[in-house]
């Protein structure tokens, strides 16, 4: 490749995809809301009732009030925080648990820790997906994490079997081989050789996590299983399951429309990232 | 001193590598015995599944798969017992002391990482190099396999190097901590023909350079006879003849070699015999025959080789019994006329 400058790949590649800009700015926008709520710049008169029942949007009220008299809009703003909070923390916690158990499984596939691992993920995976996640928040009703926990429990097993498989595949491939050849010993291999190979896939599971976090607290707090201490879209959207009977539609959209972009923009952001990092599909 | 007088670099009796299977241990390397000496590059010729490629590995003490087992009676590199190693003792050597180079240059690399971050971690593994003493080590190295912009090589991902130039890479993270041997497993075979006798010349420089020992595993004769010193033609995990590549090649001795070189295509003007298949396929470790293993491919196999393991012996008895050798019990006439029956 004459005159191939290797510098700057990921970075050209990066700029060269609109959406995913898009998506960048759109997640980077939530993100500055979410730090705003969180060094209490913004959003902290969410629970304050400021307004009669369901004023409609005015320059006080940007978005109206709720039933109770609620600005819709400040806890709108302060639910971002609370998806980003949920979001990040279940997608790394469980892209963590995942990898390191499905590297495991791989690694020493046919053994009794393999066994272990893949008889876990398959009992899991056997109930439910809400049902389980909605069993798990109940039995942990008394904690605060209970629904993290909920999701953690059950977000894992996609991303440690995805891993199993692809650290199996790994294993037998030369590169493998060739760093045991150096002199490395199998831990080093499995962590500097194996795992980085699996990025690819660590990425789009994370995120997967994420979105599916943030629709999973939806549900949950319409459960009553949900966020306790705050509000959250899920829970407004949980208020809004009434006030759409009687044609008042601000706190639906005031929630509903800020989760489809946040959910939108990480989306695209990803697939941005997935077509620039992976060195592989850079070959022409 | 003629090489054959030297003390070997490396000295394995018996290699023996034996994978489990319903009828019990397989030996898939039944009692290989090599030698190489200093800057001496040793062919290892013979069909795929005849046990090559896990002689190599074993020499680096790598046994195939979690189950397989790599024994000898005796295994030595220079001063140094191999046979007494454990594995952290194994780790020490395998990279430094003893190297491999794999075949396909494809795959042998890692995609996610530089080249450069890749021959740096061979480096920094075995020697005592600070940063920059390990770039300096890394680019030299590049550069005297052949590339002019090391620079620039080592911030380039795998993906973005030709096959020839991958195969230039792993032969600097093999050769980069200076080994006493090599184990080039068909280095060439992913690679086009001029490529091929690039990257092969390289080879054969960087071992009378360094004075590398070099065993190169290969299916191909003509690779043999283009860069080999001495040659070991291998089949069903057993050696069936050896020895200097030009008495191997111009009077084979062993059915098998002989069958070898006529599969070979040849284009010199002087030789236009057609190209000969051996018949047959090489049997599977299961079901190899009892006795001689090529029996049942052989035209000249009658009931001693059906029941007796021939032994390597002497060719020639006018030659030293370590110059050319074979396991046969009805080798191929010497055209000197010296051989017996």
């Amino acid at each position: 490749m004459p005159g191939f400058e290797p510098t700057n790949r990921v970075w050209q590649k990066l700029r060269a995809n609109r959406a995913g800009l898009a998506g960048f700015m759109l997640v980077g926008l939530f993100g500055l809301i979410a730090l705003s709520v969180a060094l209490g710049w913004a959003g902290q008169e969410w629970s304050l009732v400021s307004g009669e029942r369901w004023e409609s949007a005015s320059s006080e009220h940007w978005f109206g009030t709720n039933q109770l008299g609620q600005d819709i809009f400040q806890r709108a703003i302060y639910s971002v925080r609370i998806a980003f909070e949920i979001g990040l923390l279940v997608a790394l916690t469980s892209t963590l648990l995942g990898s390191v158990c499905g590297a495991i499984s791989g690694w020493f596939a046919d053994t009794w820790a393999d066994d272990g691992v893949v008889f876990i993920t398959g009992v899991l995976d056997s109930i439910p997906f809400y049902l389980f996640a909605a069993a798990v928040a109940f039995a942990f009703q008394a904690s605060a994490w209970a629904m993290q926990i909920a999701m953690v429990a059950t977000f894992w097993t996609t991303t440690s079997r995805m891993v199993r498989a692809e650290v199996m595949r790994l294993r037998n491939r030369d590169f493998v081989q060739a760093a045991l050849a150096i002199g490395l010993p199998p831990h080093l291999v499995l962590l500097r050789h194996v795992l980085p190979n699996t990025g690819h896939i660590l990425l789009a599971q994370a995120a997967m996590v994420f979105v599916a976090a943030i629709k999973t607290e939806v549900i949950l707090s319409f459960l009553g299983l949900g966020v306790k201490d705050g509000v959250s879209w899920g829970l407004m959207l949980a208020e809004s399951t009434q006030e759409v009977l009687v044609s008042q539609f601000n706190n639906h959209l005031a929630a509903a429309i800020p989760l489809l972009l946040l959910l939108l923009g990480f989306n695209l952001m990803i697939d941005a990232l997935q077509d620039a990092l992976d060195p592989r599909q850079g070959s022409a | 001193m003629s090489p054959a007088l030297e003390d070997p670099v490396l000295a394995v009796q018996d290699l023996r590598v034996t994978l489990p299977s319903r009828q019990g241990r397989l030996a898939v390397v039944d009692g290989v015995s090599l030698e190489l000496r200093a800057g001496e590059i040793l062919g290892l010729v013979g069909e795929s599944g005849c046990g090559k490629s896990m002689t190599g590995a074993a020499l680096l003490g790598m046994a195939p798969g979690a189950s397989g087992q790599v024994s000898s009676t005796s295994m030595r590199l220079g001063d140094l017992d191999l046979a007494q190693l454990d594995e952290r003792g194994w780790r020490r050597i395998r990279g430094s002391r003893i190297s491999m180079v794999f075949q396909e240059p494809l795959t042998a690399l890692d995609p996610v990482f530089s080249v450069g971050n890749q021959l740096l971690e061979v480096i920094r593994r075995h020697q005592p190099f600070n940063r920059r003493q390990a770039r300096t080590a890394a680019a030299d190295m590049l550069a005297s396999v052949g590339f002019a912009d090391c620079d620039r090589i080592m911030r380039c991902y795998p993906h973005e190097l030709s096959g020839g130039m991958r195969q230039r890479v792993l032969l600097a993270m093999a050769m980069v901590c200076h080994p006493q041997v090599l184990v080039a497993d068909e280095p060439t075979t992913a690679l086009d023909v001029t490529t091929q006798a690039q990257i092969l010349h390289l080879v054969r420089d960087l071992a009378r350079q360094s004075g590398t020992a070099v065993l190169l595993i290969t299916h191909d004769l003509a690779i043999v006879e283009a860069v080999c010193d001495r040659a070991m033609v291998m089949y069903c995990g057993r050696i069936s003849e050896e020895g200097p590549t030009h008495a191997l090649m111009q009077f084979p001795r062993h059915p098998y070699t002989a069958g070898l070189l006529a599969a070979m295509p040849r284009l010199s003007p002087g030789r236009v015999e057609p190209v000969k298949d051996i018949p047959g396929s090489v049997p599977a470790p299961g079901q190899r025959p009892a006795g001689c293993s090529f029996s049942n491919r052989c035209e000249r196999a009658d009931g001693l080789c059906r029941s007796q393991v021939p032994v390597l012996h002497c060719a020639d008895p006018a030659m030293p019994a370590a110059v050319h050798r074979h396991a046969c019990h009805h080798p191929l006439a010497h055209p000197s006329g010296s051989a017996t029956a």
